[in-house]
């Protein structure tokens, strides 16, 4: 039992030294430009949380982040390093913008909302999945590493989605757009005044999927044993190539699902930079990383990004704090996450007694595995 | 001759494992010693604690008289103490003399006044000439402007003994130097090794490779499951035969009690014909291998490490492409499934590498009882995992097979070697398969699981399953088999009754000496 508390100590403080640490860089940051960090801190918490009317543009920031970072995180946790989200993100977006504001046609099929909002999503998913299959195929017929070809094809997907925009789907609007989505094709909103929209359930729906999935069925069985020990997976007959494929796709499929949600829901057309900056895709990334790739951390935590994105907004429409020191705090954070500021074999632990640790044992052996 | 380096009741413990076990030896100056044993024997660790990369649980390293501690391999250079690691640490675009000089370059002065500054740029030509009068002093065969890349695997290893040489070592530590040499180099190497002796050095070479330990070595000390078991000059007595007997231990440490039931020589359940397999740089590891279990069998593979056993097991359980043959599994045709398929076709496979291909470190025991079969009926409805079929498994193979856990289903990285052992073996036991492969079943387990794990074997035999053993304890092998087959170079060159054979003939297969192969 002393391990385990000592492990639970350690988690906790792991995951708050971090939190503590970004927000004291944000405020030296804050401090240079001449505001207030308390200030701006106390603005950015109670805009993004203190009220339901807040909290729901909260949820509305949110929803994208949760698809992201699920989608992040469903890879992640076989060890796929997948970091093409963000390019699956804008490709589901574009396809969905395509359909949405009728091209090709589809704006004198007098297509109903029922169907055009669903064909138009799950064209995004589709275009989105099969984007994803290029590093996938990739990775699994020539070993390509997939943080490269991932983080490759997202700069491909953007100039793409930009150069298409510009060249052949340009709209009516005076800066680089496509068309606006059809009325049929609009994804509503929960309450006309808020940003969040039916996408919500969506996002909500595939928490509950992966995360089912991940603890209860083979599929999730395999994918945890292939990003624990990729050996021990070959060596049970786990079918790791077609594993990573279908991990792809499964990513491109909610990548692409955020984008057009996005797109039919909120932004109503398709613009070059719709996902903002950090894109939504990168704050997936980061929302899955703090959230150790667990579905149900990530959907608390992107609630928290969320939250940090409206509530900086506010912050900075009632006193003129640039975003960007909000992004400096969500980097840092992620950096000063990478450390692990305090080990079950620490030290500091003897104080509790010096019984050797679990974690500590196993190392050891693994040391002595290699060392005889 | 004097001593140069003792070593008293050297001890090193990773975790409950004990890799030295109260080491007591000593070198003389100016001698050639051969440390051998099989994998796993502790030669490495105890190689490392003389270089400082380990730290001795207890006990005490003497060298040139002195009680000596060691935290780095720095401190082990300064003390006079140099190693060659089997994979050399050289920089392929730099040149020889650069690799020798990294990280103690001579740097050029100027005189102001009367001081002379260094600075901060490398000196060249005084370094190359140094290394240059080195290669003469020892009569390598370098040129000290050649490229690393440009060199031989063994003029590469000549650098590195020239590195350890430049730093003044008066002690030269070799781990497993002709691993990766071809003969001729071999014989270089050797040829090198006598000259260094010349010079006054004292070399240590660590190996299982008897005939070039037979070539070489002054003396000769045997380590067995991390135990210092004699010390031997190399004379006409020491034959390899003999030494291979002292490495893979003559007694039997366990009484193995056998039923007596007969083999069912009517009925075969495994059969092996004409297997071959490449590793990835295209050498035949195994090499048209060919042979049957019956009903009620052991069939036993004796052979010293590294002779393709490995390799076998991965052609066996799905893990490497055959380049080759046959095998078939009560008659049907298994070779090129997956390892899933294969425990479906009625397969128990005990993997060589424990925490590697046998269990998952980090998953519970519950999910580590269940791999390989996960996707089978019992444990999975339409894909999704039966979590009370899983937690019933566990609960009857930890008592069945006396896994000792230390609280509710805890990952496997919490186990000791002998219980972590016992999951995989109450795995693939409880399967029911009618052919098990397994492969050093109780490398690093202690006595008691061992006697456990025997005992279920024979079980097994007698419930009329077809086992192969593959195992580097050859009085493993020959007191469980019924029958031995002797691998060399990944070939059969031998097969034996169990009872019928010496451990001296098996060693005599073993070391090469003897073939069923050429007639001679």
């Amino acid at each position: 039992m002393l391990t385990t508390t000592k492990e639970r100590i350690c988690n906790i403080l792991n995951k708050l030294i971090p939190l503590f640490l970004a927000f004291l860089v944000g405020a030296i940051f804050a401090l240079i430009i001449g505001f207030n960090p308390f200030d701006v801190y106390a603005r950015i918490i109670k805009g993004g949380f203190f009220s339901t009317n807040n909290l729901m543009m909260t949820l509305g920031f949110a929803c994208p982040i949760i698809m992201t970072g699920i989608a992040t995180a469903f890879s992640f946790k076989a060890g796929v390093w997948n970091i093409g989200i963000e390019g699956q993100l804008y490709i589901g977006a574009y396809a969905a913008a395509l359909v949405g504001g009728g091209y090709y046609g589809i704006s004198s099929l007098g297509l109903p909302s029922y169907i055009h909002i669903p064909l138009a999503i799950l064209t995004g998913a589709l275009f989105a999945a099969l984007y994803a299959l290029i590093p996938a195929l990739l990775k699994a017929l020539l070993n390509v590493n997939v943080v490269v070809s991932t983080m490759m094809l997202n700069y491909i997907a953007t100039g793409l989605t930009n150069f298409m925009c510009k060249a052949i789907h340009q709209g009516d609007q005076s800066y680089d757009s496509t068309y606006a989505v059809m009325d049929t094709a609009i994804l509503p909103k929960l309450d006309s005044r808020f940003r969040v929209t039916y996408a919500i359930f969506i996002a909500i729906a595939i928490v509950v999927v992966i995360t089912f999935i991940l603890k209860r069925t083979k599929f999730g069985y395999e994918v945890n044993a292939i990003g624990r020990q990729l050996e021990f997976a070959e060596a049970t007959g786990m079918r790791v190539k077609k594993k990573i494929i279908i991990l792809f796709l499964v990513s491109g499929v909610i990548a692409g699902i955020a984008g057009a949600t996005e797109v039919l829901g909120v932004n109503k057309n398709f613009t070059p930079g719709m996902s903002g900056d950090p894109g939504l895709g990168w704050e997936g990334y980061f929302v899955a990383v703090l959230a150790n790739n667990n579905p149900i951390a990530v959907f608390i935590i992107a609630i928290i990004f969320g939250g940090f994105r409206y509530g900086s907004i506010s912050a900075q429409s009632q006193i003129g704090m640039p975003l960007d020191l909000l992004n400096i705090i969500k980097a840092t954070m992620i950096l000063f996450y990478a450390i692990r500021y305090f080990k079950p074999e620490s030290r500091i632990f003897n104080i509790f007694g010096t019984k050797k640790t679990a974690a500590a044992l196993s190392d050891s052996k693994e040391e002595a595995e290699q060392n005889v | 001759m004097s001593a140069i380096m003792r070593v008293e009741k050297l001890t090193k413990k990773f975790g409950d494992f004990t890799a030295n076990d109260s080491i007591d030896f000593e070198v003389k100056k100016g001698e050639i010693r051969a440390i051998i044993g099989e994998n796993g024997a502790g030669k490495t660790t105890l190689m490392n604690m003389l270089y400082g990369l380990l730290q001795p649980t207890s006990g005490q390293i003497y060298f040139d008289e002195k009680p000596v501690k060691m935290h780095s391999p720095a401190d082990a250079i300064a003390n006079g103490i140099g190693m060659v690691h089997q994979h050399f640490k050289l920089s392929p675009s730099l040149t020889v003399y650069e690799n020798i000089l990294l990280g103690i370059e001579i740097k050029k002065e100027i005189k102001l006044g009367k001081k002379a500054v260094k600075l901060p740029i490398i000196d060249n030509s005084t370094e190359r000439k140094k290394v240059d009068e080195l290669i003469k002093k020892y009569n390598f065969n370098l040129d000290p402007d050649t490229k690393i890349r440009d060199l031989s695997v063994g003029a590469r290893q000549r650098v590195e003994i020239l590195k350890m040489l430049y730093r003044d070592v008066k002690m030269l530590i070799l781990d497993e130097p002709t691993a990766v040499l071809i003969p001729q180099e071999i014989d270089e190497l050797i040829e090198t090794i006598h000259g260094l002796k010349r010079m006054g050095q004292t070399v240590i070479i660590i190996t299982h490779k008897l005939e070039e330990v037979k070539r070489c070595a002054d003396t000769i000390s045997v380590m067995r499951r991390g135990r210092m078991i004699g010390t031997v000059q190399n004379d006409d007595e020491a034959t390899s035969e003999k030494l291979a007997e002292m490495m893979v231990g003559r007694p039997v440490l366990l009484s193995v009690i056998k039923s007596g039931k007969p083999v069912n020589s009517e009925k075969v359940l495994y059969e092996v014909s004409h297997l071959s397999g490449k590793n990835s740089e295209g050498r035949m590891v195994v090499n048209d291998v060919s042979f049957k279990i019956h009903e009620n069998e052991i069939l036993g593979v004796a052979g010293i490490e590294g002779n393709g056993q490995t390799e076998l097991m991965y052609l066996l359980t799905g893990l490497m492409k055959p380049a080759g043959g046959s095998v078939k599994i009560n008659g049907q045709e298994v070779l090129q499934m997956y390892p899933d398929q294969l425990r479906k076709n009625g397969l128990g496979i005990v993997p060589e590498d424990r925490y590697l291909q046998g269990l998952c470190l980090s998953m519970p025991v519950s999910s580590n009882l269940i791999a390989g079969y996960h996707g089978q009926e019992k444990f999975c409805h339409h894909g999704i995992m039966d979590k009370k079929s899983i937690r019933k498994n566990m609960d009857k193979l930890v008592d069945e097979y006396d896994i000792r856990l230390s609280k509710d289903d805890p990952e496997v990285s919490q186990l000791s070697g002998g219980n972590g052992q016992k999951v995989i073996i109450a795995r693939e036991f409880s399967s029911d398969p009618s052919v098990l492969l397994m492969s050093q079943p109780t490398r690093g387990v202690d006595v008691g699981a061992t006697a456990f794990i025997y005992k279920n074997i024979l079980r097994m035999r007698d419930e009329n399953k077809a086992i192969l053993l593959i195992s580097s304890e050859l009085s493993e092998v020959k007191s469980l088999a019924d029958r031995i087959i002797v691998f060399h170079n990944g070939e059969i060159v031998g097969e034996f009754i169990a009872d019928e054979v010496s451990f001296y003939e098996l060693g005599l297969y073993m070391s090469g000496a003897k073939s069923m192969r050429d007639p001679a």
